[in-house]
């Protein structure tokens, strides 16, 4: 990966965590009617899809310990 | 045009494809069956009025192959426009079995939406597992053999839960008409189960994952449009409303998705994701508010679009490089651009982007959970769909977009015109959902007024994408991805793969050990009588050997005394 490549990347990456953050603090912007009261909490969306992505990796990660199947257990 | 059954058309198209042609031009007969039959069975179902009906006595039963309502026509159109986008994926493909078994299994599930009674629903249902598990076969490999057999297993098994069902109820109502029912009805339980089973439901999904991916690039599209999405027909007419299906459906959305995040081969990961979005269905189902029963169906009809785009851009890539393992894919983009759009707008789809089907249908069934205040239902649903962005969208996105380009000897081409016609057709239906979904809610079975653009829809929905993409990128540079080694993990089939034949193995054993025991006892105690006989029976026996007059004449005289004491004292 040359140089600039790298600086695209980097900057790429700038600009979706300044988009993430702006997207997250757009409820001030929002006129929200949540439903639930789950979906109330300010930057709902934004913290939910966060903590489940990782969530999701772990409770995987978790789940590989657990149950290892084979390409041979196939047959 | 009552009196011909929907999809009759289709059934007998796949019936010609088996004729034996002997000239060049007519050996491509099947071909072009694969395209017209489907045009022709449209055109034929559009000529249909809503609420037409036929009715039929058979075997005293009051039968009916046709029935015309919102709910039949919505899935009628679904499975021809799907069938059309297959054929065209297909056309290229020369084995004429593989043609008239999809024609067929297409034709069967056409049929089976448009059937009033349980009956003629049996007899649709059963054809489509007889059909399509030739598909499966079709790869012609030792495994899609066993897997195919595996699949028609449930798949009969399903039939038979459903023809036990509709004979209780006929026992039970005199009726085997095909409407919405509750679980304490006698029979009710087999008809659920019957569905659930071709449903994918907990316990019973493992022929999904285990048939599907065995099949041809070709098969398995056609596989992934019409058995399910028939198991959610019946589960939507046949019970909406039952509160039972709001777990099954949970367990169905969150469970696959971590077999997905792992799994090394792309097509078992979007068969695992089918498996996930299915499970929003029957959660929408189990809601049974008209809003979640309209996203239930708008999720099927969408859903078939995307599911079927990623399953053809992969069998492209299958056919191409032979593989569809994600350890062996990287920057495809440079070498098949235009599949490489496709599969943006299917992993755009499946991930619920805006402006994508996904995102049209996804959100009914969220708002349907929020409006019926199941707090925790929709938490979860949300889950899942964090779940599916990560494990299909990012996923299969990848293989085409990040990476170094395969370094290969093979030489990747864009496949022919008409297989991305194929996929155009799939994921021209994926954006104009997307973009215009009012089209598709006009066509569900229940009014709904609902707005989907709102700025509120959008921008959450866009919160929750950018940061699960944000927490992907991080985890993915720290190398902590689950499939960052290629692994698998085991499924419920471990329990008929693995325990049931390890118990039968045990149990047996143990159980012929103490046979043989047995027998060689018996072996022992018969040898002595033999024994015995023979010591009595030879020269020197007491039986054997020969006797002297007196002795003789002592026992006679014995004998005689013997009767005389007993004629006198008995008498």
């Amino acid at each position: 990966m040359n140089a600039d490549t790298a600086q695209l990347r980097f900057r790429l990456l700038v600009g979706l965590i300044l988009f993430c953050v702006a997207l997250a603090n757009a409820d001030i912007l929002l006129n929200r009617h949540p439903h639930i009261p789950a979906e109330a909490p300010y930057g709902f969306y934004a913290w939910f899809g966060l903590f489940a992505c990782l969530a999701c990796i772990v409770l995987a990660h978790i789940a590989c310990l657990l149950l290892p199947r084979k390409e041979a257990d196939d047959d | 045009m009552t009196s011909l059954p929907p999809g009759l058309l289709m059934i007998l198209a796949g019936l010609a494809c088996l004729l034996p042609l002997k000239s060049k031009r007519a050996r491509q007969l099947p071909q072009w069956l694969l395209l017209l039959a489907p045009l022709l069975s449209l055109l034929h179902i559009l000529t249909l009025p809503l609420g037409a009906e036929v009715t039929r006595t058979f075997l005293g039963m009051q039968t009916m192959p046709l029935r015309v309502d919102a709910l039949s026509r919505l899935w009628g159109l679904l499975f021809h426009f799907a069938a059309i986008a297959a054929g065209l994926f297909s056309f290229t493909l020369t084995d004429r079995r593989q043609h008239a078994a999809a024609l067929a299994y297409a034709g069967a599930a056409i049929g089976a939406v448009y059937a009033g009674d349980l009956l003629t629903l049996f007899l649709y249902w059963e054809l489509t597992g007889v059909t399509s598990v030739f598909l499966v076969w079709a790869a012609g490999t030792r495994r899609s053999v066993a897997s195919g057999l595996r699949y028609l297993l449930f798949q009969v098994g399903s039939g038979v839960l459903l023809l036990a069902g509709a004979l209780m109820q006929f026992s039970d109502t005199g009726s085997i008409a095909f409407n919405a029912t509750v679980l304490t009805i006698p029979g009710a339980p087999f008809l659920l189960l019957g569905f659930g089973i071709k449903c994918g439901f907990p316990l019973f999904h493992t022929w999904l994952q285990d048939a599907y991916p065995e099949s041809t690039p070709t098969g398995t599209v056609w596989l992934s449009i019409f058995t399910t999405k028939l198991a959610i027909y019946a589960l939507l007419r046949g019970f909406p409303g039952e509160s039972l299906l709001i777990p099954i459906g949970l367990v169905m959305a969150v469970y696959p998705l971590f077999h997905a995040l792992i799994a090394d081969d792309l097509r078992r990961v979007v068969i695992y994701n089918l498996h996930n979005q299915l499970g929003f269905m029957v959660v929408a189902i189990g809601i049974g508010t008209p809003l979640a029963l309209n996203g239930a169906a708008a999720h099927a009809f969408g859903g078939i679009f995307y599911i079927a785009l990623l399953l053809m851009v992969l069998g492209v890539v299958r056919q191409q490089l032979g593989t569809s393992r994600a350890s062996a894919l990287s920057g495809l983009i440079a070498r098949l651009p235009r599949t490489a759009i496709y599969c943006a707008i299917g992993a755009a789809s499946i991930s619920a982007v805006p402006l994508f089907c996904g995102f049209a249908s996804k959100a009914l069934i969220l708002s349907a959970a929020a409006e019926a205040h199941l707090e925790r239902t929709w938490i979860l649903l949300l889950f899942a769909s964090v779940g599916t962005v990560l494990s299909s969208g990012v996923r299969v996105a990848s293989a085409f977009y990040l990476g170094e380009a395969p370094d290969t000897a093979a030489v990747l081409e864009e496949p022919p015109r008409v297989t991305r016609l194929g996929m155009g057709v799939a994921a021209g239906f994926c954006v104009l959902i997307g973009v215009f979904p009012f089209l598709l809610y006009r066509l569900l079975p229940f009014e709904m007024h609902y707005r989907l653009f709102t700025l509120e829809h959008l921008v959450t929905q866009l919160q929750l994408l950018t940061w699960v993409l944000l927490a992907y990128i991080a985890v993915r540079a720290a190398g902590l991805l689950p499939h960052s080694r290629p692994a698998a993990l085991w499924d419920t089939d471990w329990f008929y793969r693995c325990a049931f034949p390890e118990a039968i193995r045990v149990i047996g054993g143990a159980a012929w050990s103490r046979w043989v025991r047995a027998l060689g006892a018996l072996r022992r105690v018969m040898l002595f009588v033999a024994e015995r006989v023979r010591t009595l029976h030879d020269a020197e026996g007491v039986f054997g050997r020969t006797w002297t007059t007196g002795t003789m004449v002592l026992f006679a005289a014995i004998f005689l005394c013997l009767y005389l004491l007993v004629y006198t004292f008995w008498s």
